[in-house]
């Protein structure tokens, strides 16, 4: 740091409340939405608390969140600050890769995001439900986390992973999936490869999978040595790219970007299809037009499509109000490596800065009236105040899938069922047991197919 | 009808390439230094026909990377 710089610099104010032993990293991880928003009330936009021995500094607010994405990796790095999902992908794959390797692997990935991909995809997202709801009956009861947990499995491997592999790898997948999910504990913030039984299933869920994966990359080898023309999917994607020195990937990194491309379909959309339908039966005054919104997509008897799901602006404003209440990732992290500066204050490398978009997304002055649920609200004028999936050239770069896919789910279920709550609304409630943001058990919804189509 | 001026901001460009659908006379996707291809203006002078899928692309941007002023 330099002497002007030190002369400069204003002192980041400090979070109450640290522990003797482990600073804030218990409140954290206990209730990391009330400490993170404690902290927000304390510090202001600025404020740093202690991780256990990782000095951690929150940033709330546009501009500070403008700050952070604009910042070049090589200042703050995302690699650094999420070691955590390297047992998960695997070394060598994304956050456990060289700079220049996870750039080259973006890229393989990006290849299933294309525009004429996604294009394609409202028509798979609309028969899987179609199929998922058939034995459904006239009415019911079930818990809609797990549905929709389930549902966008589903429907994310049929559009990312192509239909051979959604139907070869069903019920074992999902198990092994959850395992892996479950793998991302909080403790693995500080230390992802302690000896624990989740990381222990974590751990062999994910060598299972690779064993799972390689034996579909030997049959579908046979299958084009004896003729057979290759899949249109992901998985032929990985299987014939090469990165720039001429190099295919290995069944450990094919494997990896299975597990990367699933986790970041799944996460957001899974989440954010449970906490729609909850809002859209907790608002049932709105439930006539969201119908009626809905039922004209239909009304030609056309087939879902890509363009039509853009033009279904209540449907959509539902998403991103639950998008912005309940943000399912919330503790957005970078390692600082080189001095960051903002406004006055100096991170030094070594901290780690931080965003909690479900402190930030309830800002008034970004945000009038933040608690009311209103799906009919503006978009906020800045650009990086809300942030659910990120900011940047780090953003989630599956954004837009998500929501195509939420909509098409959304257009499918309310074009065909009704739904209300089976408790009081209150007892629906927010839990973060694995640094997700999602609905608390039971999450139980009564449905009744509709007599009116 | 003044002007149109297109502005790209190349932090949240992620190539989802909804503009060039949109209006390819007006964007393409380029190869740039993000693992993504990004959107690069070929075509300054819009003409009332293009104006609409201009103003297309800005709404439909997943990103909101596209940035349009009347001059």
């Amino acid at each position: 740091m330099s002497t002007q710089a030190q002369v400069e610099a204003k002192a980041i104010p400090q979070a109450s409340g640290a522990a003797a032993e482990g600073g804030h990293y218990m409140e954290f991880i206990t209730t990391p939405l009330d400490f993170m928003k404690r902290v927000h009330e304390e510090c202001g936009e600025v404020g740093e608390f202690d991780m256990g021995g990782l000095p951690t500094v929150l940033m709330i607010g546009p501009e500070a969140h403008e700050a952070f994405f604009r910042a070049p990796d090589d200042q703050l790095s995302a690699s650094e600050a999420y070691q955590m999902m390297v047992p998960v992908f695997g070394e060598g794959v994304q956050y456990g890769a060289e700079p220049h390797i996870e750039r080259q692997q973006l890229k393989i990935q990006y290849q299933g995001l294309k525009h004429d991909k996604m294009a394609s995809y409202a028509g798979t997202v609309a028969q899987e439900v179609i199929d998922f709801t058939k034995d459904w009956g006239d009415e019911g009861e079930m818990d809609f986390y797990e549905a929709f947990t389930d549902l966008t499995l589903r429907t994310s491997t049929h559009c990312l992973l192509g239909s051979v592999f959604r139907y070869r790898l069903t019920d074992e997948f999902a198990d092994l999936y959850r395992d892996l999910e479950n793998g991302i504990d909080p403790s693995a913030l500080l230390d992802p490869n302690q000896q624990k039984d989740t990381f222990k299933k974590r751990d062999q869920a994910r060598e299972r999978l690779q064993e799972l994966i390689t034996e579909e990359i030997h049959r579908r080898r046979n299958a084009e040595a004896k003729g057979e023309a290759p899949l249109d999917d992901m998985l032929n994607i990985y299987m014939t790219a090469e990165y720039e020195d001429g190099r295919k990937l290995s069944e450990h990194e094919i494997t990896g970007l299975v597990i990367w491309f699933m986790f970041a379909g799944h996460h957001t959309s899974s989440n954010t299809s449970a906490w729609t339908l909850l809002e859209i039966v907790r608002h049932p005054q709105y439930h006539a037009e969201l119908v009626g919104e809905i039922d004209k997509l239909f009304d030609g008897g056309q087939e879902l499509s890509f363009n039509a799901l853009r033009e279904i602006p209540l449907l959509e404003g539902f998403i991103r109000e639950a998008l912005r209440l309940h943000p399912p990732l919330n503790a957005i992290s970078r390692r600082v490596m080189k001095p960051f500066h903002y406004k006055g204050y100096v991170i030094e490398p070594g901290k780690n800065v931080m965003l909690c978009p479900w402190v930030a997304h309830k800002l008034p002055e970004h945000f009038p009236e933040p608690e009311r649920f209103d799906p009919k609200r503006p978009a906020p004028k800045n650009v990086f105040a809300a942030i659910p999936f990120g900011g940047g050239r780090r953003k989630c770069v599956g954004n837009a899938f998500a929501l195509l896919q939420v909509k098409a789910i959304f257009c499918e279920l309310l074009r065909h069922f009704e739904f209300e709550l089976t408790m009081p609304a209150e007892q629906y409630q927010e839990i973060m047991p694995a640094l997700i943001l999602r609905p608390s058990d039971p999450c139980t919804l009564r449905y009744k197919r509709r007599k009116d189509v | 009808m003044g002007k149109l001026c297109i502005k790209i901001d190349l932090d949240l460009c992620q190539g989802h390439g909804v503009c060039q659908a949109e209006a390819g006379e007006v964007f393409e996707l380029q190869e740039s230094d993000a693992p993504y291809p990004q959107a690069v203006v070929i075509k300054e002078d819009i003409s009332d026909e293009e104006r609409e899928k201009v103003l297309k692309a800005e709404k439909f941007c997943p990103n909101a990377a596209i940035t349009i002023t009347e001059e």
